[in-house]
C-alpha cells in the first residue's frame, strides 16, 4: 500500500513535470480538447432537447371528435357511453369532453384581441366535441375506429399534419443516433491523436528509461494519468461553458419563442457535469492507451 | 559477461553492420572499443542493450541470450547495466539528484537506500554543489557526469558507454574516461567506445577491441600483458 502511494506522488509528480515542460503545448491541448467536448455536449444536448420537443409534440397529438349532440339532448345516445368506447380503443391515450362555451372561451382566448369578431354571432358558433389525445403510432387504426362508432358524425384529425410529426420524430431521432456516433468516434480519434502527440513528443524520455530497464507499466503511467487529467479537466471546462451557453441562450430564446419549455437548469447541470466528467474520463483513459499502443516500441525492438 | 559466437548484424534494410565475430568478454574487464565513425562501435553497443538483434550466430549478456523472443528478461538483464550515452539522455525538467534517482526508482531499492546512493554517486563524480541544479544550467562535461552518475548509482556489474566523450572537450574527454575507468572493478565491467585512440588509459590492464568496416580485432593491452 505504502509502495503503491509513494508510485502515485511519483506519478502526480511526474505529470506535473511533463505537463510542464510541454507548457504551450498542454495548453493548446487543453483549449482543443476542451472545445471539441463542447461541441460533443452541444450535439448530444441538441439531439436530446429535440427528441424531448418532438415527443411532446407527440404527446399533444390530438383529434377533434364530434358527436350528434342533439341525440345526446333526446337521450337517445348516451356521451358517457361513447367515452368509454373511444377510450376502450387501442390508441387513445385521453378524452376530454368540450361543451359548445369551452370551445367558445377557447377561441376567444386563441383570437386574443380579434375575439371581438365572435360578438357579430347571433349564437354561439361551436359545437361540443371531444378532444382525444392518440398515440401517433396508431394514428390511422384509431381514427378508423372512432369514425365507426355510432354517433360520431365527424372527425377533425389534422391527418396531415400528425403524420409529418411523427415522420419528424423518426428523422430526428435516426440523425440524433448517427450525429452522436460521429462526434463520439470523432472525439475519441481526435483526443486520442493529441494525447498520442504529447507522448510521441516525450519519446526521448520513454526511450532512455526503457534502456534504464524501467517497466513499460512505470514508464507509460504518467502519460496515462496525464492524459485522463487533461481530458477530465477539457470535459469539466467544456461543461461549464455549456451551461453557461445555455443559460445565456434559453434566457433569449425564451424572450423570442415563447411556447419553448424552461430550461431544468438542476437536471442539466447534474447530467451535463456527470456525464461530461465520466465520459471524458473514459474518453482520456481510451485515448491514452490507444494513444500508447501506437508508439510503444517506435525505434526498438524490446 | 559477454559471449558472442558467429554473431553479426545486418539491418532490415539490408546495411550489413557487424560481420560475423566472436567475442569473449569476462568478467571485471575494461574494455575499449574504437573505430572511426560507421565502423560498427555502436552497431556492437545495439546488440549488447538488445536495442538490436545479431542477424546470425548467438550473442548472450550477463548470461541471457540476446533475443527478442526474450523481452521481459531483457528488461531485467538491463537493470544490471549502468548505460552511458554520447548524448547524455538526461531526463529535462528535473534536477541532478532527480536524474540520478529515477535511473534507480523501479529497481528493488528501499527510497533511503536510494537516496543515500545518489548522494554517493554525485559525490564520486565531484557534483556534490550542484546536486539541486536542474540539468539545463550544466555544461555539458557536467551533464556527462550526471549520466555517469546515474548509471554508477545502479550499481551495475555492467557499464557500457557510447561515445561517452564525442561532445567534450579534449580536458573533460580525459577527465570522463578516468572517471569511467575508475568504476572497473573484480565485480564490474566497464565497457567503452571512442573514436579517440589517443586518449585511452595507459595506466592499467585492457582489452582493446579494433572496429573496421564492421570487422571486429581484438588485442590486449596494460601492465600485465
Amino acid at each position: 500500500m505504502s509502495k503503491l502511494l509513494s508510485n502515485l506522488g511519483y506519478v502526480f509528480q511526474e505529470v506535473k513535470t511533463i505537463l510542464r515542460l510541454n507548457g504551450i503545448s498542454s495548453l493548446l491541448s487543453l483549449i482543443s480538447l476542451t472545445l471539441i467536448f463542447f461541441v460533443a455536449i452541444l450535439a448530444m444536448s441538441s439531439w436530446q432537447i429535440s427528441t424531448s420537443l418532438v415527443q411532446a409534440l407527440e404527446n399533444e397529438a390530438e383529434i377533434s371528435v364530434y358527436y350528434d349532440a342533439a341525440r345526446v339532448e333526446s337521450g337517445d345516445l348516451d356521451l358517457s357511453d361513447l367515452i368509454s368506447e373511444i377510450e376502450s380503443a387501442d390508441g387513445t391515450l385521453t378524452t376530454l369532453p368540450i361543451s359548445a362555451e369551452d370551445a367558445y372561451t377557447q377561441m376567444s382566448v386563441i383570437l386574443g384581441q380579434d375575439a371581438a369578431v365572435l360578438t357579430q354571432f347571433d349564437e354561439n358558433p361551436f359545437e361540443p366535441y371531444l378532444e382525444v389525445g392518440i398515440d401517433l403510432s396508431k394514428l390511422t387504426e384509431v381514427i378508423a375506429e372512432i369514425k365507426s362508432l355510432d354517433g360520431v358524425v365527424y372527425v377533425r384529425d389534422n391527418q396531415t399534419v400528425l403524420e409529418k410529426v411523427a415522420s419528424i420524430a423518426g428523422v430526428v431521432s435516426g440523425v440524433g443516433i448517427f450525429v452522436a456516433l460521429a462526434v463520439g468516434l470523432a472525439t475519441l480519434m481526435v483526443t486520442s491523436h493529441i494525447i498520442r502527440e504529447g507522448v510521441h513528443s516525450n519519446r526521448e524520455q520513454i526511450m532512455t528509461l526503457k534502456l534504464l530497464g524501467a517497466p513499460n507499466g512505470f514508464i507509460y503511467q504518467p502519460y496515462v494519468m496525464g492524459g485522463v487529467l487533461l481530458t477530465t479537466l477539457a470535459g469539466l471546462l467544456a461543461a461549464g461553458l455549456f451551461l453557461w451557453f445555455v443559460t445565456v441562450v434559453s434566457a433569449d430564446l425564451a424572450e423570442v419563442i415563447t411556447f419553448l419549455p424552461p430550461v431544468n437548469a438542476d437536471r442539466m447541470i447534474s447530467v451535463t457535469l456527470w456525464g461530461a466528467v465520466a465520459a471524458s474520463f473514459v474518453l482520456g483513459l481510451a485515448a491514452s492507451l490507444l494513444g500508447l499502443s501506437m508508439i510503444r516500441n517506435h525505434g526498438m525492438r524490446v | 559477461m559477454i559471449h558472442a559466437e558467429k554473431a553479426s548484424l545486418t539491418y532490415r534494410d539490408g546495411t550489413q553492420a557487424l560481420k560475423t565475430f566472436d567475442l569473449h568478454i569476462p568478467k571485471g574487464e575494461l574494455v575499449y572499443i574504437t573505430g572511426p565513425s560507421g565502423s560498427g562501435k555502436t552497431s556492437l553497443l545495439k546488440l549488447l542493450m538488445g536495442i538490436e538483434f545479431t542477424s546470425s550466430g548467438n550473442l548472450e549478456v550477463l548470461g541471457q541470450p540476446m533475443s527478442p523472443h526474450h523481452e521481459s528478461a531483457i528488461r531485467k538483464m538491463r537493470k544490471q547495466v549502468g548505460p552511458v550515452f554520447q548524448d547524455f539522455r538526461l531526463l529535462e525538467g528535473r534536477t541532478v539528484l532527480d536524474n540520478v534517482l529515477l535511473g534507480m526508482r523501479f529497481l528493488d531499492i528501499k527510497p533511503h537506500d536510494r537516496k543515500v546512493r545518489a548522494e554517493e554517486s554525485i559525490h564520486r563524480v565531484g557534483l556534490d554543489h550542484k546536486r539541486h541544479h536542474p540539468i539545463s544550467n550544466l555544461s555539458w562535461g557536467e551533464c556527462q557526469r550526471v549520466s555517469i552518475a546515474r548509471a554508477v548509482a545502479r550499481n551495475p556489474i555492467l557499464i557500457v558507454a557510447d561515445e561517452p566523450t564525442g561532445n567534450l572537450d579534449k580536458d573533460n574527454a580525459i577527465h570522463i574516461l578516468r572517471l569511467l575507468e575508475s568504476f572497473r572493478s573484480p565485480e564490474t565491467t566497464v565497457v567503452i567506445t571512442t573514436h579517440a585512440t589517443h586518449l585511452m588509459t595507459t595506466g592499467q590492464p585492457l582489452l582493446h577491441l579494433i572496429m573496421e568496416a564492421g570487422q571486429m580485432t581484438a588485442e590486449r593491452r596494460g601492465a600485465d600483458v
